[in-house]
């Protein structure tokens, strides 16, 4: 059965808290998993490791990042266009620590448990789960 | 203050990817010759990642003597009783002969060898019943064992049995930097020559990830360029499509020596080892530090210990892996190193053509830099097709290229923030 | 130029007897023995399932960064706990240091059993991925953790102490067998008196309380007759500093690194004659085999106690490889220093 947006937020919450060792209290929706939460790429693997365990996904390597940038490309201007498209989407998010013209490498720090959160939804609403 | 002791390299033995030895490999590195092709050794339909740099150990030729006792243990063995045998016969030193008892040895290998049924007979065993039956797995272990397995398992053995074969009986290391590790042990050995510890070492590294668990550990990290259709341009090093590294395997060893050693009894030397440097990033466990200060630290420390300055060095062997962040900080590092000279340097990355050999790669690398200030020429980078604005280092990219050569650099970076480089002059 | 010395100001210790120094010396006291049938895996398929087990460690208050605990194996939390009781010890000032290296000695690896058998549980068939390299790489990329050779990889060990302690000299995995501790050691000292760095936290870590290990032992026939290889796990993490360096900062000096050696035979006997020995065989007896911890948890225990004269640690394995070392007693100025 398809988890509830709630259990989806609280899974996610919980997996990521574990993942990068830090406590509940710090882990919020908005809370960018690089410059909040300390994560280097390994952590991504194996955040994507866990989630595909708690939800019985496939996920495919990167997918669940690109989200926000799909079709960008490397185009400085294309992703300033983008950026601002995200910026009017999530008022919560530190956007005062992301430079302001980013380049392809400080694209995983827009990264938030919130991204994560969405990206499940889709998917699991497209019934791609299967039963634990 | 006495004068420093000088250390020579008088011998050198390789097992690399379509290439069995050192004039082997030489002539395809400078013929600009991929050796990746299509995983064969095994069925990698399943993996993400398909292609590699597959190395053969040749038989007979001057291995015969040190493989009887050290057989029977895996390629990884088996490449480094070939590579240091080569290295033997090219100086001119018979295995037990006089010259070893108070000769060195310094290797660097791999985590172990083990068998894959081996292994998974056991894994299979302790997730028969659901859950895990550890009782079940280590039963399994021990019932289906493979002789050698205390060996196997230790990397320290190898070099204490090929010690014994080879009648060394002088200083014995057996490092594990990981992808640096080749230049370490290589380092390892200079230094020992240096304070008068040993007046001749043999040094090297043997590895292969290049079996159904070390692909899918490494797909895992998503560190492996996945151009499976295009094997040849799948190593692009510092090039704007790269995508990732491809694995490689053998080993390199040489036989380092105290110079006035060497030029006493007619030696041939190939070049000169004049410092090493390492140090670590202390960073992250996987990404290096961004602005590469564990790299900078090597090569700083290498060209200190070597007395030489950045203006000297007119070659720089690139660690060069074909990855999107760790090219991009070498390309920082050396940047930083060279400053505005860097446009005077020529960088090429070996890895280019016969893909990541590991643990093996710096001692394979030092070898192709020892050679190159021999002829006064240096291999090309392969596959240099879009510049990356964030690379911008001269990479070889239109062929082998003379130089003048007086001085060049060797690199390495390891996963957990490892560095190391050597600094050789020409002989 | 002035020639340089390596000395011992600080020491870390981590053992079945205890989880520090000062536990393992109390129970060593109480002549009370830590060895017993293994707990951290059933042993019970093999000639002997006897070993010595670290207990009560709290690694997480000794990470800095707490994230990188998921990526520690055993002998990787000894090394980083002992590493840091080693600093701690020495009074030495924390802090990012260029000049701090790090030496750690380890032998074989531990590849996960529980890993492993995880990584085949999704598959249909998993005795099929012990046969099949299609149905195998099906099983591995699905249900592997990604992180799996990052745990597993040796040189990580030295590592992960580099990113804790925030070290950033020369950094070496030393992989010779049993004698990697202390050859860990020598080398360490190497460093220092050649300059390469001032201080050097340097030692052994391993842990031979799994499945693969025994199974090994076992073939060589190591586990069998009346006294049994008991394989064991701890970590000893020695601060070596450069003398003047030290002395400038007012440490506490142990001891003074002599002569050492990579080298078996002759000169490793030598090495060793007239000096008192580290208790290697009482530890043993005690705790079981250390394995590349063993010399060096051995040398920790004769140094804590002072020095009178010098002491010699000796290390030898299975395969013929060996390591020696000589520690003698700080000199007069030292001592008045201190």
């Amino acid at each position: 059965m398809k988890p509830s947006p709630s259990e989806i937020e609280a899974r996610v919450l919980s997996i990521v808290a574990d993942a990068l060792d830090q406590p509940a209290e710090r882990v919020a929706l908005d809370s960018s998993l690089v410059d909040d939460l300390g994560a280097e790429s390994i952590d991504f693997l194996d955040i994507v490791f866990r989630l595909e365990s708690a939800f019985g996904l496939k996920i495919p390597e990167e997918e669940i990042w690109q989200g926000s940038f799909d079709g960008v490309g490397d185009d400085p201007d294309a992703i300033a266009e983008r950026l601002a498209q995200l910026k009017a989407r999530r008022p919560g998010f530190r956007w005062d620590r992301i430079p302001a013209r980013p380049t392809r490498s400080d694209l995983p720090r827009l990264i938030t448990v919130g991204t994560v959160v969405e990206y499940l939804e889709k998917r699991l609403s497209e019934g791609a789960a299967s039963p634990e | 203050m006495s004068a420093r002791r000088r250390v020579v390299v008088t011998g050198a033995g390789v097992v690399a990817p379509a290439a069995p030895d050192v004039p082997g490999l030489w002539k395809n590195l400078l013929e600009g010759r991929s050796a990746v092709g299509p995983i064969r050794r095994f069925d990698a339909s399943a993996f993400p990642t398909r292609i590699a740099a597959e190395a053969v150990a040749p038989s007979g030729g001057p291995a015969s003597v040190l493989e009887r006792e050290l057989g029977g243990r895996g390629r990884i063995w088996d490449f480094a009783v070939e590579a240091a045998s080569q290295a033997l016969a090219a100086a001119g030193l018979a295995p037990r002969g006089p010259w070893a008892a108070s000769a060195g040895l310094s290797v660097a290998t791999g985590m172990g060898t083990y068998g894959h049924a081996e292994v998974f007979g056991a894994a299979a065993a302790g997730t028969a019943r659901g859950g895990f039956d550890g009782k079940a797995f280590a039963e399994e272990l021990r019932i289906g064992l493979l002789p050698h397995a205390a060996d196997r398992q230790s990397p320290g053995a190898l070099a204490a049995r090929l010690a014994r074969a080879a009648g060394i009986g002088g200083p014995l290391l057996a490092s594990m930097t990981a992808c640096a590790g080749g230049t370490e042990a290589i380092g390892d050995a200079f230094r020992w020559i240096r304070r008068a510890e040993a007046d001749v070492v043999l040094a090297g590294a043997s590895d292969s990830e290049i079996y159904p668990m070390g692909l899918a550990s490494f797909c895992l990290l998503g560190t492996l360029s996945r151009r499976n259709e295009e094997p040849a341009r799948a190593s692009r090093p510092f090039d704007g499509e790269r995508d990732g590294f491809v694995l490689g395997e053998g080993a390199g060893f040489v036989v380092l020596e105290e110079r006035e050693h060497a030029r006493a009894r007619g030696a041939d030397i190939l070049a000169e080892v004049a410092g090493f440097g390492s140090a670590c990033d202390a960073w992250r466990v996987t990404d290096p530090h961004p602005e590469g200060l564990g790299a900078v630290l090597a090569m700083r420390r290498a060209l200190d210990d070597a007395l030489l300055s950045p203006g000297d060095i007119g070659y720089v062997n690139a660690h060069g892996t074909s990855t999107r962040g760790g090219d991009r900080v070498e390309a920082r590092a050396l940047g930083e190193v060279f400053g505005p000279r860097l446009g005077g340097v020529a960088v090429s990355s070996t890895k280019s053509m016969i893909g990541h050999l590991t643990v093996a790669a710096g001692a394979v690398e030092a070898i192709v830099t020892a050679l190159s200030l021999r002829d006064g020429r240096v291999h090309p980078t392969l596959n240099q097709e879009l510049p990356d604005p964030e690379c911008e280092i001269d990479t070889v990219p239109e062929g082998a290229r003379r130089v003048a050569l007086r001085a060049a650099l060797s690199s390495s970076f390891a996963f957990g923030g490892q560095t190391a480089c050597l600094a050789f002059v020409r002989a | 130029m002035k020639e340089r010395r390596a000395v011992v100001t600080g020491l870390g210790l981590v053992t079945p007897l205890g989880p520090s120094l000062q536990a393992t010396r109390s129970t060593l006291a109480a002549g009370r023995s830590a060895t017993a049938p293994a707990t951290l895996f059933d042993a019970s398929p093999f000639a002997s399932a006897l070993a010595g087990e670290v207990r009560d460690l709290d690694a997480r208050a000794r990470f800095r960064v707490s994230k990188a605990l998921k990526l520690c194996d055993r002998r990787t939390r000894f090394a980083v706990c002992a590493a840091a009781m080693a600093l701690e010890d020495a009074h030495f000032p924390a802090g990012p240091s260029d000049d701090l290296g790090v030496a750690i000695g380890t032998s074989g690896s531990d590849l996960g059993a529980e890993e492993l058998s995880a990584a085949l549980a999704r598959a249909d068939d998993p005795a099929l991925a012990a046969r099949d390299t299609a149905a195998f790489g099906e099983a591995a990329l699905g249900g592997l953790n990604p992180l799996w050779l990052l745990v597993h990889l040796p040189n990580m060990t030295s590592a992960h102490v580099a990113i804790q302690l925030e070290a950033r000299g020369p950094n070496t995995t030393v992989m010779t067998g049993w004698a990697a501790g202390l050859a860990a050691i020598a080398e360490g000292a190497a460093w220092i008196v050649e300059g390469r760095a001032d201080a050097v936290l340097a030692g052994g870590a391993d842990s031979a309380v799994h499945p693969f290990a025994f199974a090994a032992f076992e073939q060589e026939g190591l586990l069998s007759g009346p006294s049994p290889l008991v394989p064991a796990e701890g970590a000893a993490v020695v601060l070596l500093e450069e003398r003047e360096t030290a002395l400038a900062r007012g440490a506490r000096i142990l001891g003074e690194v002599g002569a050492h050696s990579l080298a078996a035979g002759p000169r490793l006997a030598a090495l060793a004659a007239g000096a008192r020995p580290a208790p290697s065989q009482r530890l043993e007896r005690h705790a079981g085999n250390l394995l590349a911890a063993h010399a060096p948890a051995a040398l920790v225990l004769a140094l804590v106690e002072g020095l009178s004269g010098p002491v010699a640690a000796v290390a030898a394995g299975p395969a013929g490889e060996a390591s020696s070392l000589l520690i003698l007693p700080p000199d007069g100025a030292a001592r008045s220093a201190a």
